[in-house]
């Protein structure tokens, strides 16, 4: 039936343009074939876009990530702490990631420079998203790079060098300590000490430190600083019918490490330079003819020592002080019989891993005005080919490494030493293809734009075909989309417009492959209306309000095929294994794609000139989510159930945003402040049926953490037998007592409660603040989350397994004189009891963080006249630099993580 | 300057190229790799690889706590989840294993099996090669198969009394409606099938040709053996109120003569066995072993040697430690009397093959010391809490020094012909008394029991004819108690046989060293476990319950 449908779209289109003829229209120029129709006053401030001219203040970032996405409400950003360049986790609505769409094509943003984007806008609208078919997202970010401005050539050049400096690490035990430490957790545990007073001597005196270790292994691996350089240069230019923009943007960035090279071509520092190139071309080739092309590369290269920055960093912290020496006095590498990786050796001895990145974005499009043929009528038609492949190599080589233990007979010391690994010459050499994506789209783009005398209809038609393909089997999503779009807007004051799209993927069950998706919003430009033009208090009013229903195939292929494949071998005799074939599976019955229903209320206004403001409410109802039914089916089955389209979660929130702006003499300001809160709630999920309402998921926010109730420390061993029993392991006095919720005499599972609020956090909030003075101008943001907890890095908290602790853990323990402590008593038995998720180790990860703050002055024109430049800044800037939060360390960096950083970077713009 | 009209033309073509092209290839696209049923059922090779995936479901009980430790049988040395058994912790929450779950997902495997790739004739391969001998491995394996699920339903009854008896694949509507059926109705139905199935099965799979050496594929004296062992259950007061079923204690004796005699006429005669013989490795003593009738091959394997060495040895982790409840069961040999200084001499053979004792010579040669302080014995931590290790299964010669690590074949019993005698000779008794006879049950009790006694090693004398049934049936606890210890019996037989109230206090040997001598000092109920009737079954999984409002949770859960 959908199929007779297209058909007759096209049939009907195809008639349209060959039999009617009419007068021809000027058309409107818009490179991004999908575009939002609100009308944008000159000085209107809005809080969905961000322009080049906003861009190009963050020009000295590295990763395209990390631009002001805050200014787009809507979209919220978490810094990430990552090795080269790292940037941010972008989040719409705090739902999902938004789907990012860079000149009509869905693209990984961090393949360009932002010097090269024009123009972002963030969409929420179910209008909007409809669109996108089966790849829609609660949001979409639109970006389009840009088109260069025809006339004399513009050169831009711009250069900035940024020094990182890494976040403090948690200060860890030293070697005294840990043996002091060791001894009362086996105390505790009611066994012997292991590290006699001769030991902890050496320890305090810090005498033979080659046999007796104290070593502080974050500070011999890590340094504070780092740098960057980023150089750009952009060239603009053309005649009366091409326009050109041509950019190179090269950047390098270096690591915390601060061990030397082992030898040039060994790299063990986190290094990486990346060159992204672009060149986009419009020609007029007649005068109803505009033919661009756009292409961008990018070359990566990273390399870094054989550990990645998140196992460096966890070893480094589960290393205790007294392990063994960096290196014994025999010269040899220092190893341990249980810690077997020496941080040092690894960087220095043990190889190095290279990542190169090569990437290709093209789109070449043909814009046809059809004036000819029916006046209003034009046609875009586009193609577009990516391309994305990582490779790597890997040297590897094995290093001899030294054992030394040192024993007590008759008070004299004597020492072991035993080797361990040998020397091997040579590396061992090893590359391949670590990831690969290819994206073929093909768009094409009918509109058809007619004037009344009081009023004007858009008709649109877009098609999409496109393949995705990554590397690996399965991996491969082909989906087909056909839009038709009406907008009808009256009197300047009342807009309509209606969405249906109708797609295809190949990730539904052939029998029953397309889906259609309907949008509805109206508009009504409130300002505009004869009793509101008296207030001149109110320069603009607009209420727009829009429902639709989105759908997405965001599911692995092939889950409506149920077969068999390989049970394993079993073994029936002396030398007979047999293969065995299981049924994997029963088929998704009736597989259907997952739906939002996405309800937007939108006010946004200018008051007195200076004030702008924006404010959403929106609910977002996902339904028909693929989920499993492990819990909802009975084991009697016998066989996996398969998922089902059965879920549903809802989303709602709502987002403001206030700006000030103004002009007062040689003063130019504006002030922004943003606000959203956000909730949702799980429906229907798949949860094992559960005796009491508080253990349950369903009901509770996403991403619940359940843990249990923490209520202190066992007092004695009388304390421990008339408590609830606690079946995780050994309970000690000392250990963590939890709550009997269900007060059935036993602490397991079903006494687990909801702890934190949910995966995200529930407030975003901020403040953009912008002053220029004559020459000078300070831009600064201030970005804060609230309500937001997690669990705590629980490993440096404990001994377990003779693991290192922190000395925030020592200083706050429990011990009998300690009773009112913080954290548990020390043990070297199996730590399942205290480690159990719980309230005792939910941290408040709320914060209040300047983000940016920068600074610059212009050189006045005369004076940069001379060198024939049209304009000149130069600037300081800094990221990430102040934070105040509740937390040890970064409040956006939990857990095991290479060092947040934070920037002060300086730089210069020229324009010739 | 390019047309105009010939720029229309060219984007139109574009244009229905892009939209007017048939989709239906392009939105079918996949890369699925898993084989269809069709496919799967081809080769026959493949449709018998469907059938031999629920073999995988027979499960061994040779993992770290045996159920042997959850019961009189033994202590284990270490804390482990064997104490949910008896520490008060068990429950429709937390579950001792899933074994709930998997043996459905054996059934499947058996009714996908049966319902599709059964009777298959691939008439397209009959003129390959070797066709003729593959053939008849398969059609062999439809008989296994059907007295393999007979098996799992078993042990789903033993453990939860009624369950879901499904025969047919399931949609998961019917999964989660379906009703279950009584124990004792299920263990009727195993033993017919059982029954129906016999005649028609192989004697054994030795053949090298044809069953390459897939020797511990279900032979016809397992599914006697299983209806014999089915048959006992249905009887039992158990899962009937508390009455014996008469008819169905007839039904068990009549299989278990049946497979006696059908052995004995092979030439098997269990008293010329070596009890050692059960689990020797050397040249596959074991699985050659002809009393040996149905088991699991488990290959090589030193896990349970790790588990179970004493504490001072290589490699060893004490595990699972007999009680002295086991060792007072072990008879004095003929004319013998007990010497409490030297409580290990002169006992029935089995003991000593069994359980390790103090002073015995164990691996690596050297002697075991379980007194209070010695090599292996308390306060040592994982020391044996009973004065005793176990001996049974484990290979003397397995060396588990990190540089020298040896292992050899393992196989689990499952079925063995000294349970058809012990089996007739309970059910006989329950009947007729421990001297009586009828018809074809032309055999007493007795005379069945005193056959496993008279096992060549034992060294004990005959259970007299003069005893009461009562007295009987107390000297037949005791002689299976011996005879099958840490074979999965025991834990079993005692919810069959209804003493778990009478079972649950275990009593150890502690020794000694008293101015250069040993003292051996029996100690009475050093552990009480405690014990509820609830134990008698096992609950059923509290999501089972709440997802199928059918199933009715067993009582006191």
């Amino acid at each position: 039936m959908k199929k007779i449908i297209i058909k007759y779209i096209n049939i009907l289109t195809v008639w349209g343009l060959l039999l009617s003829s009419a007068q021809a229209q000027t058309v409107s120029k818009d490179d991004n074939i999908l575009s939002d129709s609100l009308k944008t006053p000159a000085n209107r401030w809005s809080h969905t876009t961000v322009s080049a001219d906003e861009l190009q203040k963050s020009n000295w970032m590295l990763n395209s990530t990390n631009v002001y996405y805050q200014q787009l409400l809507g979209i919220t950003a978490s810094q990430l702490a990552r090795p080269n360049a790292p940037g941010s986790k972008l989040m719409a609505r705090n739902i999902s990631y938004p789907l990012v769409i860079i000149d009509g094509v869905e693209r990984d943003i961090e393949n360009f420079a932002i010097s090269e984007i024009e123009n972002i806008e963030f969409v929420s609208d179910a209008t909007a998203l409809a669109i996108y078919g089966f790849k829609a997202k609660a949001g979409a970010l639109l970006i389009t790079t840009k088109q260069g401005k025809g006339g004399k050539l513009n050169i831009e050049a711009n250069y900035s060098h940024g020094v990182k400096f890494a976040e403090k690490p948690q200060p860890m035990v030293d070697a005294k300590t840990y043996a002091l430490g060791y001894n009362e957790a086996r105390i505790n545990d009611g066994r012997d000490i292991v590290y006699d007073q001769n030991a902890i001597d050496y320890y305090q005196s810090g005498q033979r430190p080659m046999v007796f270790a104290d070593v502080d292994w974050y500070d011999e691996v890590m340094k504070d600083a780092a740098y960057y350089n980023q150089y750009n240069v952009s060239v603009s230019g053309g005649s009366k019918n091409i326009k050109t923009f041509t950019s190179i943007n090269y950047q390098t960035d270096q690591g915390f490490i601060k061990l030397s090279k082992p030898d040039k071509d060994i790299p063990n520092q986190f290094q990486y330079s990346s060159l992204k190139l672009r060149s986009n071309l419009s020609a007029r080739l007649t005068n109803s003819t505009v033919f661009k092309v756009k292409l961008a590369g990018r070359i990566t290269e990273s390399s870094r020592g054989n550990d990645t920055g998140y196992n460096l960093i966890k070893i480094l912290y589960n290393t205790p002080a007294n392990a063994f020496p960096v290196k014994t006095e025999n010269g040899k590498y220092g190893i341990g019989k249980k810690f077997k990786v020496n941080p040092v050796a690894k960087l220095m001895e043990t190889g190095f891993y290279k990542d190169h990145i090569r990437a290709l974005t093209t789109n070449f499009i043909i814009e046809q005005d059809l004036k000819g043929i029916v006046p209003g009528l034009r046609l875009t038609a586009s193609l577009s080919h990516d391309n994305f492949s990582r490779l790597y190599e890997i040297k590897t080589k094995e290093h001899e490494s030294e054992i030394v233990t040192p024993v007590f007979k008759n008070g004299e010391l004597e020492l072991t030493y035993q080797t361990v690994g040998k020397n091997q010459g040579s590396y061992n050499f090893n590359s391949g293809l670590g990831w690969e994506k290819h994206r073929t789209n093909g768009q094409v783009h009918v509109s058809y734009a007619k004037a009344f005398s009081n009023s004007s209809l858009n008709l649109d038609y877009i098609g999409f075909i496109e393949n995705y393909r990554l590397k690996d089997l399965r991996n491969t999503y082909n989906r087909v989309s056909n839009n038709l779009i009406a907008k009808y807007s009256f009197a300047d004051k009342y807009e309509l417009e209606g969405v249906i799209n109708l797609s295809g993927s190949n990730i539904l069950d052939p029998k029953d492959n397309w889906g259609y998706m309907p949008a509805v919003k109206v508009g009504w430009i409130a300002s505009n209306e004869k009793f509101f033009q008296n207030l001149d208090m109110l320069n603009y009013l607009k209420l727009d309000m829009s429902y639709g229903i989105i759908g997405n195939d965001h599911f692995k292929p092939d889950q409506y095929i149920s077969g068999y494949g390989g049970g394993g071998r079993i073994l029936l005799g002396d030398n007979a294994t047999i293969n065995t074939i299981k049924r994997y599976n029963l088929p998704v019955d009736n597989l259907a794609y997952q739906k939002q229903k996405i309800f937007n209320l939108r006010v946004q206004t200018q008051l007195f000139d200076h004030w702008f403001a924006t404010a959403n409410i929106f609910k977002n109802s996902s339904y028909d989510l693929f989920i499993t039914q492990q819990h909802l089916v009975s084991e009697v089955l016998g066989v996996q159930p398969g998922l089902a389209n059965v879920g549903k979660n809802d989303y709602k929130g709502y987002e403001l945003a206030l700006t000030y702006q103004g002009l007062s003499g040689d003063w130019k300001y504006s002030v922004t402040g943003r606000f959203s809160a956000y909730d949702n709630e799980i429906i229907n999920v798949d949860e094992k049926p559960w005796p009491y309402e508080y253990g349950k998921r369903t009901g509770k926010r996403l991403g619940q953490l359940f843990g249990y109730k923490a209520i202190g420390f066992f007092k004695d061993q009388n304390d421990i037998e008339n408590s609830p029993k606690q079946l995780f392991g050994t309970v000690n006095p000392g250990s963590v007592k939890y709550a009997d919720i269900d007060n059935n005499g036993t602490v397991d599972e079903y006494d687990r409660i909801a702890l934190g609020e949910g995966n995200k956090p529930r407030c975003n909030f901020g403040l953009n603040l912008s002053v220029a003075y004559k020459n000078f101008s300070v831009d600064m943001v201030v970005d804060g989350i609230a309500k937001y907890e997690t669990l705590m890095n629980r490993s440096l908290y404990s001994i377990n397994y003779d693991n290192n602790f922190s000395q925030e853990y020592y200083d706050n323990r429990w011990s009998e004189n300690n009773q009112n402590a913080k954290y548990p008593a020390l043990t070297l038995e199996n730590n399942e009891n205290n480690l159990q998720e719980s309230t005792l180790w939910l941290e408040d990860c709320s914060f209040v963080k300047l983000r940016t703050l920068r600074i610059a002055y212009q050189f006045p024109k005369t004076l940069i006249g001379r060198i024939k430049a049209t304009n000149a800044e130069v600037f300081l800037a800094g990221y990430n630099l102040f934070s105040i939060d509740n937390v040890e360390g970064d409040p956006e960096a939990r857990g095991f993580h290479y060092p947040m950083h934070r920037v002060l970077s300086a730089g210069i713009n020229v324009n010739f | 300057m390019i047309k105009l009209k010939r720029l229309v033309y060219n984007c139109l073509l574009l244009f229905i190229l892009l939209t007017g092209y048939s989709c239906e290839d392009f939105l079918s696209y996949s890369e699925n790799v898993l084989m269809t049923e069709e496919v799967a059922i081809k080769h026959i090779n493949d449709a018998a690889a469907v059938g031999f995936y629920a073999y995988k479901f027979i499960k061994d009980d040779f993992r770290g706590g045996m159920r042997a430790s959850a019961c009189d049988e033994a202590v284990f040395a270490r804390p482990s989840y064997i104490q949910t058994y008896y520490d008060n912790s068990w429950s429709p929450f937390k579950l001792i294993d899933k074994r709930w779950a998997e043996l459905y997902v054996g059934i499947y495997a058996c009714n996908n099996f049966l319902e599709v790739a059964a009777d298959l004739t691939f008439e397209n391969q009959a003129t390959t090669q070797g066709f003729a001998d593959k053939y008849k491995n398969y059609k062999s394996l439809k008989h296994e198969i059907i007295v393999l699920r007979a098996y799992f339903y078993f042990e789903l009854a033993k453990r939860y009394n009624n369950v879901p008896l499904v025969t047919k694949m399931l949609n998961t509507d019917e999964a989660n409606t379906v009703s279950p059926t009584s124990g004792k109705e299920i263990f009727k139905w195993v033993a017919s099938q059982c029954n129906k199935e016999y005649e028609k099965m192989n004697e054994d799979f030795k053949e090298s040709a044809i069953y390459n050496n897939q020797e511990s594929r279900i032979s016809k004296y397992f599914a006697k053996a299983l209806e014999s062992r089915a048959l006992l259950y249905a009887a039992s007061p158990l899962f009937n109120n508390g009455t014996y079923d008469k008819a169905s204690l007839k039904g068990s004796a009549k299989a278990s003569l049946e497979l006696i005699k059908a052995k004995e006429e092979a030439g098997v005669d269990i008293s010329k066995i070596d009890y050692y013989n059960l689990w020797n490795s050397i040249n596959n003593t074991h699985y050659k072993n002809p009393e040996i009738l149905g088991y699991k091959f488990i290959g090589k394997n030193n896990s349970f040697e790790k588990e179970n060495f004493p504490v001072s040895f290589a490699g060893g982790n004490s595990g699972n430690c007999p009680t002295q409840n086991l060792v007072d069961a072990y008879d004095m040999q003929k004319g013998k009397t007990y010497d409490p200084e030297n409580p290990y001499q002169n006992r029935d053979g089995r003991l000593a093959k069994t359980i390790v004792f103090n002073g015995q010579k164990w691996a690596y040669n050297k002697t075991v010391d379980v007194s209070y302080n010695g090599a292996d014995g308390l306060p040592l931590k994982n020391a044996t809490p009973t004065g005793y290790y176990l001996r049974k299964f484990a290979m003397k010669n397995t060396d588990l020094n990190a540089q020298n690590e040896t292992s050899h074949t393992k196989i689990w019993i499952i079925f063995r012909l000294a349970e058809a005698y012990t089996n007739y000779a309970e059910a006989m008794a329950i009947l007729y008394g421990p001297n009586g006879t009828d018809g074809i049950l032309d055999r007493s009790a007795v005379e069945s029991l005193n056959k496993v006694r008279r096992r060549v090693g034992n060294n004990v004398a005959d259970i007299p004819d003069n005893l009461s049934t009562d007295e009987f049936l107390a000297t037949l606890k005791k002689e299976k108690f011996v005879e099958f210890a840490f074979e999965d019996h025991r834990f079993w037989d005692i919810r069959r046989w209804q003493i778990g109230d009478q079972t649950n206090r275990i009593h150890v040997m502690e020794v000694t060293k008293k101015n250069g001598k040993i003292v051996y000092t029996k100690k009475k109920n050093a552990f009480v476990r405690d014990w509820q009737d609830k134990y008698y079954f096992y609950p059923i999984a509290h999501s089972e319950v709440m997802i199928n409002k059918n199933i009715v949770q067993n009582p006191g859960w």
